[in-house]
């Protein structure tokens, strides 16, 4: 920590190696599932992270709590602002004049997510039970695609579309929010 | 135009790269929402990200890894180059003088003698013309022509001053040889000198020495610019803002003529200007500079400099908390953009 304070590269290198891949995948990308967007965050999540390196203070807790709070925020933030981009042009598309007339929603920063896994579980729940069978099946169990094809009872070339939209199903099911 | 793949094809190819080649790129033509579904339920799928250390390090603005800021050299030094411009003139000058006011004086005394005295009687014993001494280097008689244009760095040949010239000038020899020699290091130095220009990257940190070179010969430009506005010389009494206008005139020029890294050169030390305005308005050019040169992250670091100078809401202010959030927006950070204006007006830090 002192290293990093004094804007010792090597230092932050080591905690990005420490850290980086970690954030990416198990609290950026289930929050932001976009690969260039995540990977924006996580660049923010350490520049905000060194820029105020001198206000951190240890209470008996790795960094990593402090770096995954900020990376949850600035990919809600992403999130939102993405949402809120995808659906301005939607909408913009269908009805411009209603779109352009409407000031933009309020920030919306109460909700927090805290257990991803409830949410997925939630979300699954609202999908065709074959549909979330076969998510379940082959990537929260990760069973081979063979073996999940035999419980569903259908050839292995139906199961690999069944996921796959079970898969795009779930994208439209899916609000970390 | 190419159609989009079919579902079943799109599945084989999801189904394949789960089975091969999970954690590299994923397979081209799979609905993207299959993969972001992909990315929530399985992260651990997804290849690593494409972020370097380098990449974080470029978007820090503050903070100890920000790019460091220091200051470039006092505040607007007298260019010695001034002070030999005006010695060797003086010296030419007043030896001519002395030439001329003995020959007047040689043709009034001859016009009242008679005509039987030799001319050797009434030569003066030491006319100044022997006493003044020639430039050590050449022994020569004085010139009938201007003196040829001096360089840049030629030191004062001390010799070359009259004994017969008006008093001489406040700088000494040694005072004049050691602010040479402070160019000189300051040149050759490895101390960040251009921290402004240095945010014009890796060609501008490769070609340093010839932009010091450049930035010599701007400055004796201004410099140059200010003797024909009447200011001859540095001793007298230069009006810092006719100085600084002339600077930012300089610095018009060279960024005019695509010569970005000498005008941030020029304009660099003005960023420390004891006047908060002037500093600002430096900050202002500067980082203008850099925005047209690909540079958001190193003009933002210089509006960020000028606006921590003076947080007085003054029109130059305005300038920069506007050319601020267009550099945010450049950077992709248009909701700190929206926020930093009012965030700054408040007293807070921009």
């Amino acid at each position: 920590m002192q290293r990093l304070r004094a804007g010792d590269r090597a230092a932050l290198a080591t905690l990005y190696g420490w850290f980086g891949d970690r954030l990416f995948r198990q609290v950026i990308l289930p929050r932001l599932p976009r690969i260039d967007l995540a990977e924006d965050v996580l660049r923010d999540t350490f520049r905000l992270t060194v820029e105020h390196i001198t206000r951190y203070e240890p209470q008996d807790v790795s960094i990593y709590v402090w770096l995954r709070r900020i990376a949850i925020n600035r990919a809600m933030d992403v999130h939102r602002a993405d949402g809120r981009d995808r659906r301005l042009r939607e909408a913009a598309a269908a009805e411009p004049d209603r779109i352009f007339g409407t000031p933009p929603p309020p920030p919306d920063r109460a909700s927090d997510v805290t257990d991803l896994r409830d949410r997925v579980r939630a979300s699954l729940d609202t999908l065709h039970a074959r549909y979330a069978e076969a998510l379940r099946l082959r990537l929260l169990e990760d069973r081979d695609r063979e073996e999940c094809a035999q419980v569903m009872g259908v050839t292995v070339g139906n199961f690999d579309v069944i996921l796959h939209r079970a898969c795009k199903a779930f994208r439209q099911a899916w609000n970390p929010t | 135009m190419t159609r989009p793949p079919s579902i079943e094809d799109q599945a084989s190819r999801l189904a394949r790269w789960l089975e091969a080649h999970p954690g590299a790129a994923p397979p081209d033509g799979v609905d993207p929402e299959v993969l972001e579904a992909l990315w929530v339920l399985r992260p651990d799928l997804a290849p690593p990200p494409r972020v370097t250390v380098d990449d974080i390090l470029a978007g820090v603005t503050t903070g100890p890894f920000a790019p460091e800021v220091v200051p470039i050299e006092a505040h607007r030094p007298a260019p010695p180059v001034r002070v030999v411009r005006r010695s060797l003139a003086v010296a030419w000058w007043s030896g001519l003088g002395t030439v001329a006011v003995a020959a007047l004086a040689l043709v009034v005394v001859r016009s009242y003698l008679p005509r039987g005295v030799p001319e050797s009687a009434v030569r003066a014993p030491s006319p100044p013309v022997v006493e003044v001494p020639a430039p050590a280097a050449t022994e020569a008689p004085l010139p009938k022509a201007p003196p040829p244009p001096i360089h840049v760095e030629q030191e004062i040949p001390e010799a070359a001053v009259p004994q017969a010239s008006p008093p001489p000038l406040p700088m000494a020899a040694e005072a004049r040889k050691a602010t040479v020699v402070g160019w000189d290091q300051e040149v050759t130095g490895g101390a960040p000198v251009l921290d402004v220009a240095s945010g014009m990257g890796a060609q501008a940190k490769a070609s340093r020495p010839e932009i010091h070179r450049a930035r010599g010969v701007a400055r004796e430009e201004a410099s140059g610019e200010m003797a024909d506005a009447g200011f001859a010389s540095p001793e007298e009494d230069v009006s810092p803002r006719v100085m600084v206008e002339t600077t930012f005139e300089a610095a018009d020029r060279r960024a005019a003529g695509g010569d970005r890294a000498d005008a941030l050169a020029l304009l660099t030390p003005l960023l420390e200007d004891p006047s908060p305005q002037v500093a600002q308005e430096a900050a202002f050019r500067a980082a203008s500079l850099q925005l047209e040169a690909g540079l958001p992250t190193a003009a933002l670091a210089t509006v960020d400099r000028g606006l921590a100078r003076d947080a007085r809401a003054t029109p130059i202010r305005g300038r920069l908390l506007a050319l601020r959030a267009s550099i945010l927006e450049a950077l992709g950070r248009p909701d700190e953009a929206a926020e930093a204006p009012r965030a700054t007006e408040a007293g807070g830090t921009p």
